[in-house]
């Protein structure tokens, strides 16, 4: 089977301006602009700075900028005190600091619940 | 059979009698003699490359510096050739392959492990390393369409899109296998964060400076600034606009034990 490779972090940095699809094997870290839609199997960071006119997908999320769009991360999601996101989200666990901004619909995945052993 | 294309360009006569000495004899004992060939004004690395093709040699060992085995590579083109390298000067290239001295370079030809590594074309240039933009005292803003997918801009002095690249301390940046070019955008910075990172300038590790983005794409469409000129080794190869691609996989090159990816 073909090896996937993993691509090294993409930096967006704060003076950068990014218009489509931005998508990635590895981490992805915005502290600048990005219209459109970001994608990556791996970790996303938001900065504060930042800010997200795009559908976000990600293994995990860290958000301390701006995000308009709908947000789907399969494992944890994390507001920080500076985030904002306006849009639907759908995380595996998700946390939100004091002062972080939320709005729209916030749909988590059921906890497993742990296979009890029957009691004699 | 091999055939080998030298090139003195940058050796003076004593220098190049003196290595040529060494590279018979390491061939001889190796055991890898083949048709030994120098370049010269009359008898270029393009026409020595089309020789090699009529004689139906199965690798063609670029024996001088990075300019000629880039020089090979873009005579050979996309043609089916093994490649092989000796260096005679100083090599960024070697030392990423695994390759020491002219006897350590014979004998990794003579061992013969051919890896399927990662070319990049601007224009129509192929290049291995790196193509380099932009001057520590001009801000410019760049602009570029890449991969299809996306547009981007970003104001910069210095700027790297890189293929393969020898790094110091582990990096994933600058893997020829990896499918991907590496593009480095530095913005200005100060004068005394200049100096105090001037070692990490000189080398263009630009990632390890604040604030530079760090983007990995397959094709990327240079439209702005206009002109710019785009840099291999310190030669312009090309100037703004132009389209720097990934061929992945497109060189057969004889690599060392050592190499770095």
């Amino acid at each position: 089977m073909a090896k996937i490779q993993e691509h090294p972090d993409t930096v967006v940095s704060s003076s950068m301006r990014i218009e489509g699809e931005l998508k990635s094997n590895g981490n992805i870290s915005i502290d600048g602009v990005v219209h459109g839609k970001v994608q990556t199997s791996r970790d996303l960071m938001i900065g504060p700075n930042a800010r997200i006119e795009a559908d976000v997908n990600a293994a995990n999320a860290t958000i301390a900028g701006t995000i308009q769009g709908n947000v789907i991360v399969k494992g944890a999601l994390m507001i920080l005190e500076t985030g904002k996101i306006i849009g639907n989200i759908s995380c595996g666990t998700l946390s939100v600091r004091e002062g972080a901004y939320f709005s729209g619909a916030c749909k988590m995945n059921e906890p497993k619940l742990p296979i009890m052993e029957p009691q004699e | 059979m091999y055939y080998y294309i030298v090139d003195p360009e940058q050796l003076t006569q004593k220098e190049f009698e003196r290595v040529q000495s060494i590279l018979y004899s390491s061939l001889s004992e190796f055991r890898i003699s083949g048709e030994v060939v120098r370049a010269t004004g009359v008898r270029t690395i393009p026409q020595l490359v089309e020789n090699a093709f009529a004689h139906e040699a199965k690798t063609i060992v670029a024996v001088g510096s990075e300019a000629t085995l880039h020089e090979v590579i873009n005579a050979v083109g996309r043609r089916d050739m093994v490649i092989g390298f000796i260096p005679l000067v100083d090599s960024e290239i070697a030392k990423i392959l695994g390759i020491k001295d002219i006897p350590q370079a014979a004998q990794t030809i003579a061992f013969r492990r051919v890896e399927s590594i990662d070319l990049a074309m601007v224009n129509e240039y192929l290049f291995l390393t790196q193509i380099a933009l932009g001057d520590a005292e001009t801000l410019s803003e760049i602009s570029f369409r890449a991969d299809d997918r996306f547009q981007a801009r970003q104001n910069f002095t210095l700027g790297a899109i890189i293929n393969m690249r020898y790094n110091e301390s582990y990096s994933k940046i600058g893997d020829p296998t990896d499918g991907v070019l590496d593009v480095l955008l530095m913005p200005s910075i100060s004068k005394v964060t200049a100096f105090l990172k001037r070692r990490i300038l000189k080398a263009k590790y630009y990632e390890q400076i604040a604030l530079t983005s760090v983007l990995h794409v397959m094709k990327m469409e240079l439209v702005l600034p206009e002109g710019l000129p785009l840099t291999l080794n310190g030669k312009i190869v090309a100037k703004t606009p132009a389209t720097i691609e990934l061929l992945p996989k497109a060189l057969k090159m004889i690599v060392g034990k050592e190499r770095k990816f």
